[in-house]
């Protein structure tokens, strides 16, 4: 478990300011901000490579605020991994390793071990300048879990991946997260990345932790929608069925039309979700037509917004104000909603 | 036919090249063998090429080994001041050479002070060999050091990061990530700041005229014989210059 206390930390003209987080066992807590909040800052200090001015960390209850990074059993994959580039891949791996003084034989083993792992055995006497991004990521995380550290620190770990890798890097590392169950830190501005990766997010802004919490509790937090976007970031558990996915979402079947198995982020943009006039069915191709009880017509210039609820499924929808007189969409009235199989975005997925 | 700013830039470009080779060209043509074999073989030319070109790789050793935790303290740390310190550091390579033999003879002549501390260790600076490495590497500082701490500050701060969350000391992340990262700099720095230092001579004439080392004696010989025999003499220590140039350049370049 890691304690951040009543954290200061002076940098110039930045600070980082009065931040408090815990990450338990496990725990894979995502740090989400725009540029320039102090991420990588909280990351490096969280490292002990930068000296907070107040405040404590402690990892599994040991203060270790004072000591020297090589003493806190944190690792650190940076942004663009920074591999050794002298030294093999496989010297890269075992680097922790050696520095603990382990045999050549228990340095072998264990190398193998988790090479296997993350499905780079193949790659152990090449170069670091030889592989691709998503070969470094795996690399990079071989090198900080092989230590067993208290929890494994990333700063963007995905930012230097093409944008078409990402997603499956994504499901990647989920599904290592999943199977060695590490205790993560990861730091990125990618809203998306957060809600299908975080256990928990923590918004940062201007140094100060500004919300922390599950994707659901966010999702439904004023303040925390300017970080998530407008998009509707469901949970959900995906199935093939006949040539499409079956997202179960709560008590609700959705059909996408992306293909992907198991779980899953579903991102709806609000302009996907139509909104008819309620007591007749929709003449319309859309694959998913609901009822919906309106909870709130807020007006957001040049559009109402309007948020819906459905089998305890929470949804936002933009109406403009002509649509929303001729609707007459209120607060409390029940209307139909409709969403197209090709609206619901799976993450990870492959494109239809 | 155009004739465009490259076009000009080049023709002039050409005449700066061949200012540079002619001289070249009309030294290692223009001296006879039979003279290298008479000036620039015989014992007093042997030795002082032997003292040149070991007191200007002593001198290189010494500014490597004091160098290297200067360069890397100036890299990394940030302090009021640095900015005053690297123009001092930088200093030699503005201060006329015969002064700055002036200011070392009257920094550690073996009557001064320091000097007389080293001369206890039979380090003698005045007419001595020590004078010569001296000499050589009050000049050639700022080359290595300017070298080494481009090299330092050219390493990706989050590979040392990254070594120490593994569990590296600072100590064990110098040597296993900073130190091999930073090769290609030592290696430059070190045969820049060693062709510096055989160069020298201005200095030397100074501080330590005796024992004689080649610059000092194509001087003497020049002085003595004329022309002929000076560029006799300096053959030879031309063309291990240009060898060992060459060789660390070269194969290092193979190697990046």
């Amino acid at each position: 478990m890691i304690e951040v206390r009543n954290l200061r930390v002076d940098l110039g003209d930045f600070s980082l300011k009065d931040i408090d987080l815990s990450v338990r066992d496990g725990e894979y807590l995502v740090v989400m901000g725009p540029t320039g909040a102090g991420k990588t800052l909280l990351l490096q200090t969280i490292l002990g490579f930068v000296e907070p001015k107040e405040g404590k960390i402690i990892v599994d209850g040991r203060d270790v605020t004072k000591l020297p990074p090589e003493m806190r059993e944190l690792s650190y994959v940076p942004q663009e991994y920074a591999l050794f580039p002298h030294m093999s891949v496989f010297d890269n791996i075992a680097f922790g390793l050696k520095v603990r003084g382990a045999s050549s034989a228990e340095v072998r083993e264990r190398v193998r071990e988790i090479s296997e792992i993350l499905r780079i055995s193949h790659l152990l006497g090449r170069k670091p300048i030889t592989l691709s991004g998503g070969e470094k990521q795996r690399v990079a995380l071989a090198r900080a879990l092989i230590t067993e550290p208290k929890a494994v620190l990333m700063d963007e770990p995905l930012s230097a991946i093409h944008r078409s890798l990402r997603e499956e890097l994504q499901a990647f590392l989920k599904e290592i997260h999943s199977r060695l169950g590490f205790t993560a830190i990861h730091v990125t501005h990618d809203h998306l990345e957060a809600s299908y990766l975080g256990d928990r997010i923590a918004l940062i802004a201007g140094g100060r932790v500004v919300k922390i919490g599950r994707l659901e509790e966010l999702r439904d937090d004023p303040e925390a929608s300017d970080f998530i976007g407008p998009e509707n970031i469901l949970r959900g558990r995906a199935e093939r069925k006949e040539g499409f996915t079956i997202v179960r979402v709560n008590d609700i079947e959705f059909i996408s039309a992306y293909e992907s198995e198991g779980d899953v982020l579903v991102i709806v943009r609000p302009e996907d979700i139509f909104v008819h006039p309620s007591g007749e069915l929709p003449k319309v191709s859309a694959r998913n037509v609901l009822e919906a009880r309106v909870l709130t017509v807020r007006y957001r210039p040049p559009i109402y917004e309007i948020s819906l609820e459905t089998s305890g499924v929470k949804l936002r929808s933009f109406l403009t104000k002509q649509a929303l007189e001729e609707l007459d969409v209120r607060e409390g009235r029940r209307i139909l909603i409709s969403m197209k199989a090709s609206a619901l975005k799976l993450l990870p997925s492959v494109r239809p | 036919m155009r004739f465009d700013v490259f076009r000009a830039f080049g023709i002039f470009g050409a005449f700066l090249i061949l200012f540079l080779l002619i001289p070249i060209i009309s030294f290692v043509m223009g001296t006879d063998p039979g003279d290298v074999v008479k000036y620039g073989l015989d014992d007093a030319a042997l030795n002082a090429l032997a003292v040149g070109i070991s007191a200007s790789l002593l001198s290189t050793i010494f500014l490597l080994i004091s160098g290297i935790p200067l360069s890397y303290f100036l890299a990394r740390r940030e302090f009021h001041g640095k900015g005053l310190l690297k123009a001092l550091i930088d200093l030699p390579l503005v201060i006329p050479h015969g002064v700055a033999g002036i200011m070392l003879l009257m920094a550690y002549n073996s009557r001064a002070p320091i000097g007389s501390l080293l001369s206890k260790a039979g380090v003698v600076i005045e007419d001595g060999f020590y004078g010569i490495v001296v000499a050589m590497a009050f000049v050639s500082a700022p080359i290595m050091i300017g070298s080494l701490v481009d090299g330092f500050n050219s390493i990706d701060l989050n590979l040392e990061y990254v070594a120490r969350s593994l569990g590296a000391s600072e100590w064990r992340t110098f040597i296993e990530v900073t130190l091999p990262l930073s090769l290609r700099f030592i290696i430059t720095g070190s045969l820049l700041s060693w062709g510096r230092g055989i160069s020298e001579v201005g200095a030397i004439l100074i501080v330590a005229y005796y024992p004689k080392s080649m610059n000092v004696l194509i001087m003497d010989r020049f002085w003595t014989h004329g022309l002929r025999a000076a560029s006799a003499t300096a053959l030879p220590l031309f063309l291990i210059s240009i060898a060992i140039f060459m060789i660390v350049r070269f194969s290092w370049r193979e190697r990046r």
